[in-house]
């Protein structure tokens, strides 16, 4: 279980820092950020789960990129960011919820990436929408239904991307063989680069 | 093709046709920037809020970091028009997001007292996230 908590740590700090460097510089040049964030988090994600096999993995790596990206020094509208990231660890943990991951088939694996990929992106964008207003404002439904076609058209994408990633990500051999000592020490070190990479405005 | 995949595809196709409606719906109600902005249903030309109002100055803290912005604050746009009873409405600002489609933000009257409409037709406001910073806005509408 040591093992899988680290892993936890390092794929939370390495979604968290991709969320404050990426994902801030591609708000800016304003370059389907949402859509491709959504993705990458999905895939390690899906990845993770795949590889570990433990529910609420997914939801804890979640709360650490959001928790990164919540405290990190620079970009915008943090407070949506860190929402989006988290719901979209609980909306992904609800849908892998569901008895399918011993199904060998194609249809099924392209399938729930589909799911996934398209529910990921509709949550956390419609929550955000709704969550912050309510904490920082007012929330206005007339606002969330006006802005639900382009919200719900853009998760397309994010469908599109899930469903030719899972099986892909499905594909990958499971055993990998690394030595503990390696292991940790690696693990370590890539969650510190993360956390220092954040904490200094990168 | 078994029970379980049956499932699975129905659920993605019936996501992917709510997907692609939805984009259908945005494409076919795609806005331009024009010369004017309508505000309280009526149209206010650019230049003229830009040569009739006051040009303010605000700095906002973002996280640590000072930045200055530069526009004509909200409420005397809204003061350009035959609106009556102004501080008891809320107000909707309706930008252009990337994609033509639309997005919205309503913010109350206190709000619009303390936010700015810059050269860039942004909407800044000091006091809220950023989430409610409108870009590219074609419209205020009163509430």
């Amino acid at each position: 279980m040591r093992k899988e908590i680290v892993a936890m740590l390092v794929f939370g700090s390495i979604w968290g820092l991709m969320e404050c460097s990426l994902g801030d510089y591609l708000h800016k040049i304003n370059f389907f950020a949402g859509i491709i964030m959504t993705s990458i988090a999905f895939i390690l994600m899906a990845y993770t789960r795949y590889i570990y096999n433990i529910r609420g993995m997914q939801v804890v790596m979640a709360g650490i990129a959001a928790i990164m990206r919540h405290f990190n020094p620079v970009g915008g509208c943090l407070l949506c960011a860190s929402i989006a990231i988290f719901i979209e660890g609980l909306a992904f943990e609800a849908i892998w919820l569901l008895p399918w991951q011993k199904e060998e088939s194609k249809v099924i694996k392209s399938g729930v990436g589909a799911i996934s990929g398209y529910s990921l992106y509709a949550i956390g964008f419609i929550s955000t929408q709704i969550i912050t207003p309510m904490i920082t404002a007012k929330f206005y439904m007339s606002d969330l239904m006006a802005n639900l076609p382009s919200i719900l058209s853009k998760a397309t994408y994010a469908l599109i991307i899930g469903a030719v990633s899972l099986p892909l990500i499905m594909a990958i051999p499971k055993e990998i063989k690394i030595k503990s000592k390696l292991y940790y020490t690696a693990s370590a070190a890539i969650t510190a680069i993360c956390w220092i990479a954040v904490f200094a405005g990168i | 093709m078994n029970k379980k995949e049956a499932i699975v595809a129905i659920v993605a196709i019936i996501l992917l046709s709510i997907g692609i409606t939805s984009t259908i719906y945005v494409q076919s109600h795609q806005v331009e920037k024009g010369e004017f902005i309508k505000v309280a249903n009526e149209k206010i030309y650019i230049n003229d809020i830009f040569n009739k109002c006051k040009i303010m100055n605000i700095s906002v803290d973002e996280k640590g970091i000072e930045k200055n912005y530069e526009g004509v604050v909200l409420s005397d746009i809204i003061n350009m028009t035959n609106l009556k009873n102004k501080e008891e409405h809320d107000y909707t600002i309706v930008g252009i997001n990337p994609d033509g489609g639309t997005y919205r933000k309503t913010v109350s009257w206190k709000d619009m007292e303390n936010g700015i409409l810059t050269k860039e037709l942004r909407t800044i406001f000091p006091d809220l996230r950023r989430a409610f910073w409108i870009k590219d806005v074609i419209e205020i509408e009163v509430i």
